[in-house]
């Protein structure tokens, strides 16, 4: 049966309408998530597929420079050393404080190595919307209708109204990360005057065509965008009036984009995920090495987010934002003919902010194991960081997790979000029995004991009242049974915390070094 | 009705001039600063170009289909490498000389195209390492579609398409012309490839002639053959979407079967296809009218019909709107249906128009209504005047609505009394369209 709505849109507030998007302020009723917080998220899209392999760079790899990228390669003494046998492109040192290299010197940058997903596809469309969608398809017929963003806010708002638009894109159309089964969950925002002086009139009176034809769903969107422009470009300039910047930005794209952002977050905005973008990674031809297009590229990635992160610690909201970027898959490792690099598979991807624990994730991107179209295989299936930023960041509850992502995805090693952030986890369940002795500790070594029911990843990572972190044990596959692991604490006498993970889950244990 | 092929810009034949000969580096930067300044002017004066043409042509779908191709077999000018607007108006030539022809043409002459060997680099891909742009987007985008084709034969045509070059500047390659695809043997890969299952031989004869018919004419022979089917279907359902409904989820297969089936039986002619579409009892079904949300050019073209405007406004309000002629976003065109409007666009878009109307000559607004049988009838004009921009032919309650808003609440009667002066008259028509404008009617077709 058919429910007919006759809805009249005016001025007036006091409607509802269920394909509004809304974060839920109010007690959630649905249980979606195991507590609120105001807790914001930043992707950052590099369109065209990002040269994993000049972005991070296993400088001390010979087949590097003498087969792989014999033009292209980034020098090494040019290179940015992060730990052994790491390095950085140099073009990420650039915006203030040492750009991404200085976020990472201060422990705010996660370089994850080898991130992809398994039968890359090498289409750009194709693979950007696998990564918004966080969707295996079965086939390439199958149609990738929502985005894992759109289905995680949709979850949470249900029907829902609140006052902030819950998703933003920022200077682009929609995308298919906010695309919910009801529709599109974002708003579209480029300069919030020019959005409230166009909002401010925009209502036509009109009211809905419910006669179930084509004409009538599109005249209703129609309808339904000028319904919420004329609300939230009021809720918008509010928050972009009340709000500032405290760093000087660059004027290019993504630069601009971002400034806009930390002001609507400095404003009181209660969006929960911003998009912003920046296009031409698909350097097929004239990349450049260490200057060139693929350098200017990362220096506006670098310089725009360490502008934002300057930003926003300046007004101390950092604690609240943490970004990541997202680019469909990484170039060929072997150069072509025409000084680029073609389409290839895994990458690296950057996660940053207060509560990222900083360091380098993954072996380098190596050439001894490359795919039938030699192509780099990846280590880490990028869904494992959507499930610990939804379970983390979002404070989703198991159900809602396994729902959004079709599954659970282990922790990329012990996790890319800080012990901090782990221990604010009031609801993370605690599903291990692990017994660390002595504590406290006289001499510093402990022992940590596991029983495994089966078979499990586990890995254990120390770290101080800070959130500082170093790793005591990477991730290792023990058989079921019951393991005692002696360890050597790090550091000078005091209170530390260890991360003992098991799978996807984590438990974290407080242990005291004494002096002696 | 005779619809005469537009006179091309004056420019199209100037090549540039060389730079790279020039003795010392200033001198260099100079002339290439001069160069890239007429690059951008050019191209500019393209899009005006093409806008204008766009909507002097009322009688035909010629410059929709041209637009049509251009966003199927995409090319753009704003990209890091020198594009020339000569180039771009050659291709924007081929999409009008072939809006209606065969398909098989279209994707032979797109592969040599000189602003396609520009823009997906196949003006730098050799026989070492060749690029595989082109090799891919040729099938993902323009024939095929994906999941009709493995890695392998990406790589493989990479190989078929090296060689192949176009200039524009004054003296360099002069033995080939400038404006010309040439073929340089050096840079070719002519040992045999496999291609989607089949052998292209080796080629025997080095000549340009004789490697266009081998290679490139074979490796096409060899997908419409092959995958015919995937082929007509991809192709006619783009053609769906762009005439009937563009929601690809509602898209419909039957129809879209009887088009592809069309298609194969004549030998991938475009003609036949339209006419069977746009001769159809499905095409004129009311379920299937007024459902098209108008695209930018759409929408600026189908206003400035009726009223003038000067300078740059109807370029950039379709940049802003996301549709910039000769640079659409990427190589995959635009995407349409509902990108075109969001928060940002749409009351964009309401803005734009009211400030245009607004800004229209109250006289001009009589005489444009003058034009309408009954013009003196406050209802009659005013159904005409919707049933020329909604999206439907208007229901008595909008008649009445908006004939209430054209009077502004005084009685029928007075409306000739109105018309009589230019500032009562021209200022109430447009209260008519700055309502109109808003309603989601207004930007469906």
């Amino acid at each position: 049966m058919q429910r007919r709505k006759f809805l009249q849109y005016s001025g007036l507030a006091g409607f509802t309408l269920g394909t509004i998007p809304v974060w839920a302020s109010a007690k959630n009723q649905f249980s979606a998530l195991a507590e609120e917080n105001d807790n914001i998220l930043v992707v950052v899209q590099m369109f065209g597929g990002n040269d994993g392999l000049n972005t991070i760079i296993p400088a001390d790899d010979d087949k590097y420079y003498s087969k792989y990228r014999v033009k292209l390669g980034i020098p090494k003494a040019k290179a940015l050393k992060l730990r052994d046998t790491t390095y950085m492109n140099p073009a990420l040192k650039s915006g203030p404080k040492d750009g991404l290299y200085g976020l990472y010197n201060d422990g705010n940058l996660a370089v994850i190595q080898g991130i992809g997903y398994p039968n890359p596809n090498l289409s750009h469309f194709r693979s950007t919307d696998i990564w918004l969608s966080a969707t295996m398809p079965v086939n390439d017929a199958q149609r990738l209708e929502t985005g894992w963003m759109g289905r995680f806010v949709e979850k949470i708002n249900g029907n829902t109204l609140t006052d902030h638009p819950s998703c933003m894109n920022i200077g682009n159309s929609s995308s298919l990360l906010f695309q919910g089964q009801k529709g599109d969950l974002s708003i579209a925002v480029e300069n919030p005057n020019d959005f409230y002086e166009r909002g401010k009139d925009i209502l036509s009176g009109n009211s809905t065509v419910n006669d179930n034809t084509a004409y009538g769903s599109e005249y209703n969107f129609l309808l339904d965008l000028s319904v919420q422009s004329n609300k939230y470009s009021t809720v918008v300039k509010k928050a972009f009036d009340s709000g500032k910047n405290m760093a000087s930005y660059e004027a290019d794209k993504l630069s601009t984009e971002l400034q806009l952002v930390a002001r609507l977050i400095s404003g009181g905005l209660k969006t929960k995920i911003y998009l912003v973008s920046i296009d031409g990674f698909d350097t097929h031809a004239d990349q450049g090495s260490e200057a060139g297009k693929h350098a200017t590229l990362l220096k506006s990635v670098s310089t725009s987010i360490a502008t934002f992160m300057a930003d926003l610690k300046a007004q101390k909201i950092s604690e609240k934002v943490v970004g990541m970027t997202v680019s469909e898959f990484g170039r060929r490792p072997e150069e072509n003919a025409s000084s680029g690099t073609d389409h290839g598979a895994a990458s690296v991807m950057f996660m940053f902010g207060d509560a990222i624990n900083g360091k380098v994730y993954g072996q380098n991107l190596g050439f001894d194991k490359l795919d039938s179209n030699k192509d780099f295989i990846h280590q880490f299936d990028y869904r494992r960081l959507y499930d610990e930023l939804l379970m983390k960041w979002f404070k989703s509850t198991d159900a809602t997790t396994k729902e959004i992502l079709a599954g659970r995805f282990p922790l990329v090693e012990t996790g890319v979000f800080s012990n901090k952030q782990v221990l604010a986890t009031e609801n993370e369940p605690v599903v291990l029995l692990a017994n660390v002795f002595p504590n406290p500790s006289t001499d510093g070594f402990v022992n940590v004991q596991i029983n495994l029911e089966q078979k499990a990843i586990v890995s254990i990572q120390q770290s101080d009242i800070q959130g500082r972190n170093s790793e005591l044990m990477a991730s290792n596959l023990l058989p079921a049974g019951v393991h005692t692991i002696p360890l050597t604490l790090k550091g000078n006498a005091g209170m530390y915390f260890l991360q003992i993970g098991i799978n996807e889950k984590m438990e974290v244990k407080k242990v005291v070094k004494m002096a002696h | 009705m005779k619809n005469p092929k537009p006179k091309a810009p004056a420019w199209v034949d100037e090549a540039y001039k060389n730079w790279y000969r020039l003795p010392t580096e200033p001198e260099r930067q100079k002339a290439l600063d001069a160069i890239y300044k007429k690059l951008y002017d050019e191209n500019y004066q393209l899009k005006r170009w093409w806008i204008e043409e766009m909507a002097k042509d009322n009688v035909s779908i010629r410059e929709k289909l041209t637009l049509f191709w251009h966003g199927h077999f995409t090319t753009k000018f704003g990209i890091d490498n020198a594009m020339p607007a000569q180039l771009m108006y050659r291709q924007n030539d081929l999409f009008r000389n072939l809006h209606q022809g065969n398909f098989r043409t279209l994707v032979e002459s797109i592969t040599v195209d000189g602003a396609m060997l520009i823009f997906l680099n196949g003006q730098d891909s050799g026989k070492k390492s060749p690029n595989e742009n082109f090799s891919r987007e040729l099938l993902e985008l323009y024939t095929i579609g994906i999941g009709n084709y493995t890695e392998k034969d990406v790589q493989e045509g990479a190989r078929v398409f090296t060689g192949w070059r176009t200039n524009f500047y004054s003296d360099e390659y002069t033995t080939f012309g400038v404006f010309k695809t040439f073929f340089l043997i050096n840079e070719h890969d002519g040992l045999a490839k496999t291609y989607l299952g089949e052998t292209i031989p080796p080629i025997s004869d080095n000549s340009e002639a004789n490697v266009f018919k081998v290679e490139i004419k074979g490796l096409v022979d060899i997908i419409l053959r092959k995958r015919a089917e995937e082929l007509s279907l991809f192709i006619c359902e783009k053609l769906f979407r762009y005439f009937v409904y563009s929601n690809p989820a509602k898209v419909d297969k039957d129809v879209v079967a009887e088009m592809a089936k069309t298609f194969r039986e004549n030998n991938f002619e475009i003609r036949p296809v339209l006419a069977k579409l746009l001769k159809s009892a499905y095409f004129f079904d009311k379920s299937n009218i007024g459902t098209q949300l108008k695209t930018p050019s759409e929408l600026i073209v189908g206003i400035t019909k009726h009223f003038d405007v000067k300078g740059d406004w109807k370029e950039w309000v379709m940049v802003t709107m996301g549709q910039e002629l000769l640079n659409p976003p990427n190589v995959a065109g635009w995407v349409g249906y509902r990108k075109w409007s969001d928060t940002r666009t749409f009351p964009f878009a309401v803005q734009q128009m009211t400030s245009f109307l607004w800004n229209q000559k109250d006289e001009d607004m009589i005489t444009w209504a003058k034009q309408f049988d009954n013009y003196d009838d406050p209802k009659k004009l005013v159904q005409q005047i919707c049933t020329m921009f909604l999206a439907k032919i208007p229901t008595d309650a909008q008649t009445d609505k908006y004939t209430k808003i054209l009077l502004g609440g005084s009685p029928d009667f007075e409306w000739t009394n109105m018309l009589k002066i230019a500032s009562t008259g021209g200022l109430r028509i447009k209260y008519l369209f700055v309502q109109m404008v808003k309603d989601p009617g207004f930007h469906l077709s």
